[in-house]
């Protein structure tokens, strides 16, 4: 019998317990949504299902579990393979292999079968012709194609998703529904691992909601509360909270006829303005030069034609941890404030100044990277995609932020696949797509976002 | 030509062996002359940049010989330099052996195809399947490190830091970085890994058959290999 | 913890990842030294080149072996640097296995001689010292004419010392998670 079932009484590593109590029950052919805010256990029970917590981090659980049939924590672990296919939240920390036929081959040798059926799988998902390339040649959007076809070549009962949508842009979204609902039609049985779970809408049958490691609620789609759930930091509806808009004061920086080559790729800006205190989003594709343009504005690409930026730009990358430089939160603070000259944004409390800046979550360290860009006192701020991530609570959190920075006069420029930041933040939007660079209406980007994702208000 | 991953493997780390044990002069200048003009040839597409570097790097081994192995009569007279005999010697047994070395590399890089060099690897050299998986990670985390890398350098520069990282501070936190988002993709990797089976992965073993590739390169290693030996003989 | 009571000999999946993460890391660290160490080396030539980089090229054995504590990982972290490089096109081309595999043997001798028990900084320190010695001694047989007998024990204690610096380092850049 396929699905999966558990009924787990403790889990977590050394004598930390992540999860409490967790029943789960997805029957075959289900659709399961399991969704809580960000560090409520979500992964760890993902880890614990699958046998990995016990049998490859050294870590324990108490209780039961089958998977498709299976004992993944005692007898069965190395059977696991088998019957699952799994696709985490980030390609990059998934793909194993340098080249694109070899990720796919990689799961048919493993499980000795014939490593022709590869090609079927790269057909499937429209990479057949980049079989020989090189994996870090790919953008974003195949490198997910990739990790579904390695993931789904053997045939799997269950697929389990970890985040699927974090790293790709809304019309890659748009296809990965379209392929998890085509395994669904399958029979597969799926757990999707989500807290933006109105990206999903139409794609799970039912919905398993942590909070603090524990199952709160579980329940078909038709039973659930969206109130319930928001106030447990789930999407489920979507709506951005519009602010008040337009706050223009003195031009603080400008572009024009602005050209800027790289292997091969040319991004052009004929015009662009920025004024005090002015929110602008970027939104396209991925590949179509949204951190070329925010590289620009920081001064990290010359570009020919005139450019002009008055006082400093400040850019934080959508990796936070690329802009740290020191072992300790507390370093890093004081290096800040003495480099930059000025206090930098105080950090949330629970934040310890001993700790590692490498060891705070996602969220935290999102905010440590926003309080060493303030103490620069930028007057143009550069925020390559800020909420990747981060659950509805911190993006709220931080748009409250960028907010009243903004209302100091700060000028932000952010690049963004979500269209609730778009509509809670910006008050222009620039939509970059293949080296181009043209204005559009902020509620038209807000449509065209949400119709790429195959999303219906 | 098409050879087979595994003798190009064994050709260009023999040919290293056999230029690095060699002090015969002769013996260095048929090696070099074996190896570079073909390696040159093979590896053209590849080497552009070697060979900028390659040039520049002469230089500083003529100094190193000056400096380290001047005696004898002199051979240049300029002012305070009095370049001498066994310099010139020494900088041209050098420049022979690093030829070689160069030369037998650029026929690998020339011939040889990643993809098929790591399923050499494991299946006809017979290395353990978990290095060869390393391998591959390895192979897959350096064009996404080389990225970072590139992404950290720039933010370090915006911070204030130098961007350069080569005192032993700067390099501590430069590595801090990149290795901190290395090891959270090398994580995940190694989860993904098992969880599609890499345990359950056995050998499939390749026999070694050459072809006409092969074949010629094996002749020219046995033609070296008895130059050598002959000159340490005789 | 840097004491164990029993070594575990299995790799799993993720000590071979980390083994490969730690092969790139250092393959980047010498793309991004590179061409400040060609440029010493048409300043000072090969032999200047290496005094001054020594340390750097033992960092991935004493890397390897503070993040994966078990036997063989200093050596498979060293040979698979090594491997990399060789692979990626680089001027030294099937040199670097050779020392790699050399240096790697070394290094790994740091760890062997506490019974795989210990993987704290001081066994960091001395494997990469461990290979300073044996790098000097591959120096001499590529070149020769350039080394004489007093230069290569001054070499061997820059290089060992060297070594042990930068084992240091690596082991401190190890914790970065911890």
């Amino acid at each position: 019998m396929s699905g999966v079932e558990a009924e787990i009484s403790g889990a977590g590593y050394g004598v930390k317990a992540i999860l409490h109590d967790v029943r789960l029950s997805a029957k075959a052919g289900e659709t399961l949504a399991v969704v809580g805010r960000s560090g409520v256990g979500k992964t760890t029970l993902m880890l614990s299902v699958t046998g990995v917590l016990d049998n490859l981090l050294g870590g324990w659980t108490r209780g039961k579990v089958s998977l498709a049939g299976l004992d993944p924590i005692k007898r069965d672990f190395k059977e696991v393979p088998r019957k699952i296919g799994i696709v985490l939240q980030d390609p990059d920390r998934q793909l194993a292999m340098p080249f694109v036929l070899d990720e796919v081959a990689f799961t048919l040798r493993n499980l000795g079968l014939p490593e022709k059926r590869a090609w079927g799988a790269l057909l499937r998902f429209g990479l057949a012709h980049k079989a020989y390339a090189e994996v870090e040649t790919l953008s974003g959007g195949e490198k997910r194609r990739l990790t579904l076809a390695a993931s789904l070549v053997h045939e799997p009962e269950i697929l389990i998703l970890d985040e699927p949508s974090a790293s790709i842009d809304p019309w890659g979204v748009g296809d990965l529904k379209r392929y998890v609902q085509t395994m669904a039609e399958k029979g597969l049985t799926i757990l999707l691992i989500e807290h933006k779970l109105g990206f999903y809408r139409g794609v799970f049958d039912r919905i398993l909601l942590l909070e603090a490691g524990s199952s709160t609620w579980a329940g078909s789609v038709e039973e659930a509360d969206p109130r319930i759930l928001e106030e447990h930091g789930v999407d489920y509806t979507l709506i951005g909270r519009p602010r008040e808009r337009v706050f223009t004061g003195e031009r603080v920086a400008f572009l024009r006829d602005c050209e800027f080559s790289y292997d091969g790729f040319t991004l052009r800006v004929d015009e662009l303005d920025i004024r005090a205190g002015e929110r602008i989003a970027l939104i396209g594709p991925n590949g179509g030069g949204k951190t070329t343009l925010l590289k620009i504005l920081g001064g990290f690409h010359r570009c020919s034609g005139e450019i002009s930026v008055a006082g400093r730009a400040f850019y934080v990358p959508q990796h936070p941890d690329y802009l740290f430089v020191r072992p300790s939160v507390g370093d890093e603070v004081r290096d800040a404030r003495e480099k930059g000259g000025h206090e930098p944004l105080g950090l949330p409390t629970g934040i310890d100044a001993g700790s590692s800046p490498y060891r705070l979550s996602h969220g935290q360290r999102r905010w440590l990277s926003l309080a060493i860009a303030h103490a620069f006192r930028p007057r143009l701020l550069l925020l390559d995609e800020p909420t990747t991530g981060l659950d509805l609570f911190l993006v709220e959190q931080l748009t409250d932020v960028l907010w009243r920075l903004s209302k100091s006069g700060l000028s932000i420029v952010f690049s963004t696949h979500d269209p609730r930041v778009v509509m809670s933040l910006a008050d222009r939007v620039l939509l970059v797509a293949d080296g181009r660079v043209s204005e559009i209406d902020v509620d038209e980007a807000i449509s065209m976002m949400l119709e790429a994702m195959d999303i219906e208000i | 030509m098409k050879s087979d991953p595994t003798t190009l493997f064994i050709y260009a780390l023999s040919v290293t062996v056999l230029s690095m044990v060699s002090r015969d002069p002769r013996v260095l200048l048929a090696l070099a002359l074996l190896n570079l003009p073909l390696g040159t040839y093979l590896g053209r597409k590849r080497g552009v940049i070697f060979f900028l570097l390659y040039f520049l790097g002469l230089f500083g081994i003529f100094l190193n010989s000056v400096a380290f192995s001047n005696q004898g009569t002199a051979v240049l007279d300029v002012g305070p330099l009095v370049v001498r005999e066994g310099a010139v010697k020494a900088f041209l047994r050098v420049f022979l052996r690093l030829s070689s070395i160069l030369g037998a590399a650029l026929i690998f890089y020339g011939l040889a195809d990643i993809r098929e060099l790591l399923d050499a690897l494991e299946c006809t050299m017979r290395i353990p399947r978990g290095f060869v998986f390393s391998l591959a990670v390895g192979l897959r985390m350096l064009a996404l490190l080389q990225r970072d890398a590139g992404e950290i350098l720039e933010m370090r520069a915006q911070r204030g830091h130098s961007r350069r990282p080569l005192t032993p501070g700067s390099l501590s936190s430069f590595l801090r970085t990149l290795l901190s988002v290395a090891l959270e993709r090398g994580l995940w990797i190694g989860v993904a890994a098992e969880l599609r089976g890499l345990s359950l992965r056995e050998r499939r073993p390749r026999p070694y058959r050459p072809g006409l590739g092969d074949v010629v390169l094996l002749v020219l290693l046995a033609l070296q290999l008895t130059i050598t030996i002959l000159s340490m003989v005789c | 913890m840097l004491v164990q009571t029993v070594p575990e000999l299995r790799y799993s999946a993720v000590d071979y990842a980390i083994l490969g993460v730690v092969a790139a890391v250092m393959g980047v660290v010498f793309v991004v030294a590179w061409d400040f160490y060609y440029l010493v080396k048409a300043l000072l030539g090969p032999i200047g080149a290496r005094v001054f980089t020594y340390g750097i090229w033992f960092m991935a054995a004493p890397l390897a072996a503070s993040l994966v504590r078990k036997p063989l990982s200093a050596f498979s972290g060293e040979v698979l640097a090594a491997l990399v490089e060789t692979i990626i096109p680089t001027y030294g081309g099937y040199t670097n296995l050779i020392y790699g595999v050399a240096q790697g043997l070394a290094s790994e001798l740091a760890y062997l001689i506490f019974g795989y028990r210990r993987w704290g900084p001081l066994q960091a320190a001395l494997s990469g010292a461990l290979a300073g010695p044996v790098a000097v001694t591959l120096d001499q047989i590529l070149f020769p004419e350039l080394i004489t007998a007093k230069t290569f024990a001054a070499l061997v204690l820059a290089a060992t010392a060297s070594g042990a610096l930068y084992g240091l380092i690596a082991y401190g850049v190890s914790r970065v998670r911890k």
